[in-house]
């Protein structure tokens, strides 16, 4: 039996994984993916021709921490967890059941592009920004060839630049942040230098490649027949007055990101608010560790922090793994964590001054209509979820047993996330923001196969 | 018809009835308690559809009843639903999803045959229609199952309904004719006189002439200030949903031997394979049956397997389909496999309206007939005596 279970392999799971490595802790690591490395060391699958050029540092980096990471630890990819229940984790890998039963289990399950529902969202040609960073860095497609991305913080002009250089003319870029917003944080940037770096490996091929900058304005609508033609583009309060139309054929929208807790939940955890994602994440303690024994947190999937905040989280995930194994004494603990605390203190200070640029807006639950739909895998539209909750819903789990939404494949994943602004700020201020939709395994669809040879216990 | 009987204090409301519990027994009772024209309060502590009622099947089927009284209450109830879908959907345009299609009481190659047999005679001689179809007649009428069987029985006359949208368009008609929901509102205390009750919740005290308990397995929990024994236990049972499924299943099909894990008292973990699909689309796989504690409302992943596995047994070509979702209710189980309906020996103002285990969205619509007669004096649609709590309660009433 491991000691040690790491859901993800992400930043988070592979600063972890070499951290308890070193610490001697038998460790796995499953991930869902074919590849390791997560959001922001993604790779290209094992099957591709690397391009010769140009060279992805972000990639490159991401293959060295991988490696390090395989030498500490096992690691089972392509097995997407559906089920926890104390210490055993339920496993599907390609259609083969199996469940792992370790001393510790954490979980750095990341987040993914948080859901915006508008008018015309669920049009061909409109994909998230996440998306589109997928398709292009993680499969090398090219989503379309003339593209507008919309969305608000620093992601959106990694994913342009991501475009331009697969290829697809880049129009405009929309930021839903205005301009004086952005200078008044300016000063809080001045302590992170580096980030510059970072900023103008982006943003010059983007003003090399004539790209149109917006701030302070958002999507209003997508058009087309089969497919987006046109966006519409309205000023937020405070920006530029007027609204226009823009000739696209790919849509890439990109409004911070959500962190799924079915997991967490199902597990048991407790939650807290997190203003950053604007919506409930696993509550922990300086050791990373839940309010469940034995379940540790870290990453995008407890907070937003970035790839930093994410793999410092890990890497002191480990040790309080370690810590709750008694391999570590309280001081020894300590003391390998202090410096890891001090370096965090310092990233996430970096991750709040983007979370007050970039703020949640709920400006946004503006834009759906009655007719747009807001849970796609049960075509449920906006009109009848406001209607399930002017007639009394208090909170997630009555809408979806009025209306379905929620009961498809996704399971609540996407309409869970966005449906909460949408009924505070249109509907009932009083509705209950912080509840969620029930988790119940499966937490991701499995084959009725695989759950039928799913090993009973008893 | 109001008695207005304030006894001071923190009062809030006077009715003539409530009802606690807005699970299908408790929103059919408010309904019909309603249309006789009592002043009604519903008292919910979570909202309609949130328990039992919100994580079961929509049978209505005929054949796994176990003994005399049960199939005449039940076979009430199912000529009432059918009433009711037309009702419900006129009066307060809610479709209850209300569909004959007729269930397959499946005979498997492994066994069952002379059991099942046994159990058709007992209906047949009750009135109910079936018919017996061979290995080739199953597969006739229902195509994908596939799994060896020896015959099956098909009653024509089973139906289903859509358990969540009915409890939701039972306590809409209850509105409708003057009945108050209180959702979220909790029962905190229950005091009970000669001629009335008081009620106490989080809103304050309600009193009323009467007071209608069909909190499911929570019920003993809602007359605790009481001091009387409820005998209802929690009969966990747990469902898979398959979404976007290769296979079609037009009827109810059951395997014969779920009837043996109604009937059984036997307190330990049994599967029984129930399919079902719904005009959604999805399939519903079940059913397990295990003996557990009121709070206990967790999916168990070994459970939900060998449900899983029990199904692909009858529907093979099932394997290739997706498991999207799985829940677990909690069935109100009586040592006789009996309802309670009728009021406590002690507390002749408090009616009892619950223990339907695995019937209860069956039974819902005539135990509410039964208890609006009761409280209204009038003829009840089948003899009371039965089901009153103060029988006394012998386990395992079998028929024959
Ligand atoms: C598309 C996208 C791009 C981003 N780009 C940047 C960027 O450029 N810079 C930056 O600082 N931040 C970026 N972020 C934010 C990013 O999420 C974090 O910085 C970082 O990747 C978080 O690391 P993590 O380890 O917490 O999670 P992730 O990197 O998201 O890794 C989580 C891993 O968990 C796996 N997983 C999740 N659930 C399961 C399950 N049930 N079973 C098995 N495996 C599972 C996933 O497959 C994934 O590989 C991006 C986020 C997204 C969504
Ligand atoms: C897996 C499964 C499948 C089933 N399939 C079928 C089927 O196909 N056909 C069939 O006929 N039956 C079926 N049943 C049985 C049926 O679901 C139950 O008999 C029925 O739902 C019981 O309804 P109820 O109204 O008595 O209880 P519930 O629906 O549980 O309602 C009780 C209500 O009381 C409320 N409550 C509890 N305590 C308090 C309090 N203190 N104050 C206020 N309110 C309170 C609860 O919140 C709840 O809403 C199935 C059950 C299960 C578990």
């Amino acid at each position: 039996m491991p000691d040690l279970l790491i859901v993800g392999a992400g930043p988070a799971g592979l600063a972890a994984a070499i951290q308890a490595g070193e610490l001697g802790l038998d460790t796995v690591v499953v991930d869902e993916n074919t590849t390791a490395g997560g959001q922001f060391y993604r790779q290209y699958p094992e099957s591709f021709q690397e391009p010769a050029s140009p060279r992805d540092p972000q990639r490159e980096r991401g293959r060295q921490v991988i490696s390090r990471a395989r030498r500490a630890a096992e690691f089972r990819l392509g097995a997407s967890v559906w089920g926890i229940d104390g210490p055993d984790v339920w496993l599907d890998q390609g259609g083969e059941p199996d469940l792992v039963r370790s001393h510790c289990t954490l979980l750095a399950t990341g987040a993914h592009d948080r859901p915006t529902p508008f008018p015309g969202w669920t049009l061909p040609g409109v994909i998230t920004a996440g998306a589109a960073q997928t398709l292009v860095k993680g499969q090398a497609v090219k989503p379309g060839s003339r593209a507008v991305v919309a969305g608000s913080g620093p992601f959106l002009l990694t994913v342009a630049a991501h475009l331009v250089a697969a290829g697809v003319r880049v129009v405009e870029v929309v930021e839903a942040a205005t301009l004086h917003e952005g200078l008044r944080l300016l000063p809080r940037t001045l302590p992170y230098p580096a980030r510059y770096v970072e900023l103008s490996r982006y943003l010059t091929p983007l003003l090399r490649h004539g790209a149109r900058f917006t701030r302070g304005c958002v999507v209003a609508a997508a058009e087309g027949r089969d497919h987006v033609e046109r966006v519409e583009l309205e000023p937020l309060r405070g920006g530029p007055r007027r609204t226009r139309s823009v000739g696209v054929d790919l849509l890439c929208v990109g409004y911070g990101f959500s962190a799924p807790t079915d997991l967490a939940r199902l597990a048991g955890c407790s939650l807290r608010w997190d203003t950053g994602m604007a919506q409930p994440v696993p509550r922990h303690d300086r050791w990373q560790a839940t309010s469940v024994p034995g379940l540790l947190v870290a990453g995008e999937a407890c907070g937003l922090g970035g790839a930093s905040v994410s793999a410092l989280e890990g890497q002191i995930a480990a040790i309080g793994a370690a810590r709750q194994l008694a391999r570590l004494s309280d001081p020894e603990a300590a003391r390998l964590a202090r410096p890891l605390w001090a370096r965090l203190r310092r990233a996430r200070g970096f991750a709040r001054v983007l979370t007050d640029a970039f703020p949640h807006r709920l400006q946004l639950a503006e834009l759906p209509t009655d007719d747009t739909i807001v849970c796609r895998c049960q075509n449920v539209r906006w009109g009848t979820v406001r209607k399930a909750v002017e007639e009394g819903a208090h909170d997630l789990n009555e809408v979806k047993t009025s209306t379905r939404c929620g009961m498809g494949w996704c399971q609540g994943r996407i309409c869970g996330a966005a449906l909460p602004d949408l009924i505070t700020s249109r509907v009932d201020p009083g509705f209950d923001h912080s509840a969620v939709f029930t988790a119940r395994p499966p937490l991701r669809p499995v084959r009725a196969s695989t759950l039928a040879r799913a090993l009973p216990r008893r | 018809m109001t008695i207005s009987r304030d006894h001071g204090g923190t009062t809030i409301g006077v009715c003539d009835a409530i009802v606690v519990g807005a699970g299908i027994v408790g929103a059919s009772c408010a309904h019909a308690l309603a249309k006789a024209g009592l002043a009604v309060r519903i008292v919910e502590r979570d909202a309609p559809a949130r328990g039992t009622s919100g994580a079961c099947e929509g049978n209505l089927v005929l054949w796994d009843r176990t003994s005399d009284p049960d199939l005449a209450l039940t076979r009430v109830s199912h000529r009432r639903w059918a009433e009711l879908a037309e009702e419900l959907s006129a009066g307060v345009g809610i479709d209850i999803e209300y569909a004959r299609k007729g269930s397959l009481m499946v005979i498997p190659e492994s066994g069952g045959i002379d059991g099942a047999r046994r159990q058709c005679d007992w209906l047949g001689g009750q009135g109910v229609r079936y018919e017996w179809l061979d290995a080739a007649g199953v597969r006739e009428a229902e195509p994908w199952l596939k799994g060896a069987v020896d015959g099956a029985a098909y009653f024509p006359d089973d139906a289903q309904i859509e358990p969540r949208l009915a409890t939701w368009a039972q306590v809409r008609a209850a509105q409708r004719c003057g009945a108050t929901l209180h959702a979220h509102q909790p029962v905190l205390d229950v005091q009970s006189s000669a001629t009335g009750v008081r009620v106490t919740t989080g809103l304050g005290v309600l009193s009323a002439d009467w007071l209608v308990v069909a909190a499911g397995v929570w019920s003993p929990e809602v007359v605790r200030s009481l001091h009387v024994d409820v005998p209802v236990r929690p009969r966990k049972g747990q469902i898979a949903i398959i979404a976007g499924s290769p296979v079609q299943v037009i009827h109810k099909v059951m395997e014969a031997s779920y009837v043996q894990t109604v009937a059984s008292d036997d307190e330990q973990l049994q599967v029984a394979n129930v399919v079902e699909s719904t005009r959604s689309g999805s399939i519903l796989l079940g059913s397990s049956r295990e003996v557990t504690v009121p709070s206990d409302r967790g999916v168990e992943l070994s459970v939900l397997s060998r449900i899983v596995a029990r199904a692909l047994d009858f529907f093979p070509d099932l394997a290739s389909a997706q498991v999207i979702r799985s829940y677990a209710g909690l069935r109100p189980m009586t040592p006789d496999h009996l309802p309670l309906i009728g009021p406590l020996r002690e507390h002749p103002r408090v009616i009892l309206a619950t223990g339907h285990e695995g019937g209860g969205v069956m039974g819902a619509a005539a135990t509410a007939d039964m208890v609006a007669a009761l409280i209204m004096g009038a003829p009840t649609p089948v003899p009371p005596e039965p089901y009153l709590p103060t029988r006394t309660l012998n386990p395992a009433g079998s028929h024959g």
